[in-house]
């Protein structure tokens, strides 16, 4: 079994919980906060995809990032910088963010995108690409630690959405 | 990069973000849902810990659970059966609350015991179906499933404790 199987079943998994959590959503349930100091479901698909579309695409096959290449940016309409992916945001920035929540259908597609880009990449990831050191003097210099880590950042992000999804719903609907 | 490699810095990865989030909280802060149909930290905690400890020990490695054989299951006074998987409403309201000490403690000596079976796996270890009879799921893809939803569950308990306390504390 190659780490690659690993990281795609991993990944696959994940989406799949993520398919459920955002099934049926409305616009206002996708925009919901429990309160200003919490992170929306639409904010946190926002933050993990463009956080993975910069660390595959950028910074493991040092590529444009979907979100340009693909015109995210402008379709989104999002008053961020591009190299603002949420990370670290203060409140103010959130509480700024929410003032204008992208429609889910197209954080969804933007997600989608990313997603497929990045599935073909694990696909083809041997173990002598995983090894490839493409972030020198980081502590996450090689293509499979940034993967891996990569993972991890977007298991939790989802089961925040799946939360999400149930305090607003109930139990299991 | 090794495919046990993934597991064990998914594992370390998870393991760290939900220190953070356990370090300091009160048992009051452990036990609180947002809402009577919503988990708390404490269950999620609980349930994620018994999911390892199940698969892990029992479905892989046919060894009785740590829940049993370290006593785990009187010191916390949780369900002898069942690892919250699937609960209903009725059965979240019942369970009763253990004190966060004892279930960290029962979360670290499961996460011990899988460390070291994780330490000893080969790739053979791997791809072997560990109960033919009843799934045709390998270690390899047992694992995988557990340390996913293992750091989907951190995820929560992060959240439930930024709910409770704002942003970064």
């Amino acid at each position: 079994m190659e780490a690659r199987e690993i990281m795609l079943y991993s990944y696959e998994h994940c989406e799949g919980f993520l398919q459920k959590g955002l099934e049926g959503l409305t616009q206002k349930e996708a925009a919901w906060q429990y309160n200003e100091e919490c992170n929306s479901i639409a904010w946190i698909l926002w933050h993990f995809t463009r956080g993975e579309d910069n660390r595959v695409n950028a910074l493991i096959l040092h590529e444009r990032e979907v979100f340009e290449k693909e015109g995210w940016q402008e379709k989104l309409g999002i008053p961020v910088p591009l190299s603002d992916r949420g990370a670290g945001n203060t409140l103010e920035q959130v509480k700024a963010w929410h003032k204008h929540v992208p429609k889910l259908e197209l954080l969804k597609a933007y997600h989608n995108s990313v997603y497929k880009k990045t599935v073909d990449y694990i696909k083809s990831a041997t173990p002598e690409k995983l090894s490839e050191v493409t972030d020198p003097g980081s502590n996450l210099p090689t293509a499979g630690l940034i993967l891996a880590r990569r993972l991890g950042e977007n298991a939790m992000h989802i089961g925040h959405i799946c939360f999400l999804r149930g305090i607003q719903r109930g139990f299991n609907k | 990069m090794e495919a046990k490699e993934v597991l064990l810095r998914s594992l370390e990865q998870s393991r760290g973000y939900q220190t953070g989030a356990l370090d300091g909280l009160t048992q009051e802060e452990a036990a609180w849902s947002p809402c009577a149909e919503c988990n708390s930290i404490a269950f999620i905690l609980w349930h994620v810990t018994r999911v390892e400890d199940f698969f892990v020990n029992r479905v892989i490695q046919h060894q009785p659970e740590v829940y049993e054989s370290e006593g785990w299951q009187q010191k916390l006074g949780t369900p002898v059966k069942g690892t919250g998987y699937e609960y209903t409403a009725e059965q979240l309201q019942a369970w009763t609350v253990p004190e966060l000490g004892i279930i960290r403690g029962y979360a670290d000596s499961v996460r011990q015991k899988t460390l070291d079976f994780i330490g000893t796996v080969n790739i053979e270890k791997l791809s072997e179906v560990p109960r033919p009879d009843r799934s045709s799921d390998s270690v390899g893809a047992i694992l995988t499933r557990i340390t996913t939803e293992i750091a989907l569950h951190v995820g929560q308990i992060a959240y439930l404790r930024g709910v409770q306390r704002g942003l970064g504390k």
